[in-house]
């Protein structure tokens, strides 16, 4: 099995950094989203606060949707649903390398709360198509260059799996 | 005799990473409990279906739609507009259950293609041959747990082609008559269209170990290290005669790999992977493997070996990261 992400550890990131990266992040997922949110494939996370805790960043933010927009804010009182994981596992899912159910098995990816939401959630990431969409699709070929090489990196070098 | 490889897609990304990784066919469910994979937010309307159907067409791949539960007496119009819906969309053949609802798409679509489901259950020839004379079935998925020497024997007396499954998470009950996720959750799996339904579902971190409970009853508490699997009720730990542990079966699933050239000497017609509910990313590692595999199998029948770095991947998808041939080893004739 690929070595966990516990010995994978960053410094948190200084809160004066985040904000910007949470502003970036928030207007590339409405962006992107555009089409789905119009269509109302979005509208079961209206009035629910979903928690993406990075755990080896020691950094989480929730995303909410007020029905024309994501809301991407430092986590702040309870969530409906967490989820946890390290970055290169949040790397892998967005990238599409790595199927969320498998990362689950392996102890890599937790959830706590509404399990229901963690599957609507997961389900319409799965189900956007990229292909059509030149832009995500490249940020999708990068993203999974990135997290190829963090695996061949952490690989271990007299073999390929236990 | 060819074998044909049938793969999951419970949205357009997986349906084509399975077209574009080498499926002879892709097996899809519409968004409602006319499926047995009836989970927020996966599956097809029909935009999407029929998105799915010009893309595999216009790649050789056929498509089958499972509508693979048991109506109720309220709900019956639902499946009957599924079945009118399928057959509307052009697909390659319905993967059905219930006995009304092949009766009424061997009526109302005589040309439409229909194949027995494993929820079905049929576990002998003489079960299938019924299906077949009443309903023309063609082709049926046999359940998973028969042993090898019991499906030589079905394929052997059946009138109609065999599919198995090849790889995915296991279901070890009679499929298709299983009650218990109803005992714990009180919805039936074989109506409502989900084993486990997430809205019971929790999980939990507690000190030192990982909780899974389905409608608040503990289903298994994994240590710190240990892999998890789905939490259903088979898959469960329990206390028995003073021992904790798996009583009835363990998180893992099912690969065949190894046993393909036996599987494909006694005449199945087709093996299917399972896995609607899981990501693009899996159907198209598994299905690549799997094409590879029987693409090596055609070129060489007597020579094939699962190659190791195809079993290490199959085994990291897998549910509890662990394989099993399943029943398929099992003593019983």
């Amino acid at each position: 099995m690929i070595s966990g992400s516990r010995s994978f550890r960053l410094p948190p990131p200084p809160a004066l950094l985040s904000v910007p990266a949470l502003i970036g992040l928030e207007q590339f997922l409405n962006r992107a989203l555009a089409g789905a949110m119009n269509s109302g494939e979005l509208e079961f996370l209206i009035a629910r606060r979903l928690r993406i805790c990075i755990t080896n960043l020691s950094f989480s933010f929730d995303i909410g949707f007020d029905g024309r927009r994501l809301l991407l804010e430092r986590s702040t009182g309870a969530a409906d649903l967490c989820i946890r994981g390290g970055s290169y596992e949040y790397l892998q899912l967005a990238s599409r390398r790595e199927d969320a159910d498998t990362l689950f098995f392996q102890r890599r990816l937790q959830t706590e709360g509404d399990t229901e939401l963690g599957l609507e959630v997961k389900n319409f990431l799965d189900g956007q198509d990229l292909s059509d969409q030149p832009m995500q699709h490249l940020l999708e070929t990068v993203l999974g260059s990135l997290a190829g090489a963090i695996e061949f990196c952490r690989r271990p070098r007299n073999t390929a799996s236990t | 005799m060819k074998l044909d490889l049938v793969c999951p897609a419970g949205n357009l990304p997986s349906l084509k990473a399975a077209v574009d990784g080498g499926a002879n066919a892709v097996y899809i469910g519409f968004r409602d409990d006319t499926n047995a994979r009836h989970f927020a937010g996966l599956n097809f309307n029909r935009e999407r279906a029929r998105q799915g159907i010009e893309y595999a067409h216009a790649r050789g791949c056929q498509v089958f739609l499972a509508l693979n539960t048991y109506p109720q007496p309220a709900t019956w119009p639902r499946w009957q507009g599924a079945v009118d819906q399928g057959a509307e969309l052009g697909v390659d053949a319905l993967i059905g259950a219930d006995i009304g609802v092949l009766d009424y798409a061997s009526r109302q679509w005589p040309h439409l293609r229909l194949h027995l489901s494993v929820q079905a259950s049929a576990t002998s020839a003489e079960a299938i041959r019924f299906y077949y004379e009443h309903f023309g079935i063609r082709r049926a998925v046999l359940p998973r747990v028969l042993s090898m020497t019991q499906i030589r024997r079905v394929i052997q007396d059946s009138p109609v082609a065999i599919e198995v499954f090849g790889y995915g998470s296991l279901c070890v009950m009679v499929e298709g008559r299983c009650l218990l996720s109803s005992y714990v959750t009180g919805q039936s799996p074989n109506s409502f269209g989900a084993c486990s339904p997430a809205v019971f579902v929790r999980w939990k971190q507690t000190p030192g170990a990982l909780e899974s409970r389905l409608n608040g009853v503990l289903i298994d508490r994994y240590g710190d290290g240990e892999n998890a699997g789905y939490p259903t009720l088979c898959k469960g730990r329990f206390k028995v005669r003073g021992e904790i542990g798996y009583a009835i079966e363990e998180p893992v699933s099912l690969n065949t790999l190894e046993l393909l050239p036996e599987l494909a000497a006694m005449g199945v017609a087709a093996v299917k992977i399972e896995g609607r509910q899981r990501s693009p990313a899996y159907v198209r590692r598994v299905t690549r493997i799997w094409r590879a595999a029987l693409d090596a199998l055609a070129r060489d029948p007597h020579g094939f070996k699962a190659r190791e770095e195809w079993m290490d991947v199959l085994k990291s998808l897998s549910e509890g990261a662990q394989t099993t041939y399943g029943a398929y080893h099992r003593p019983w004739l």
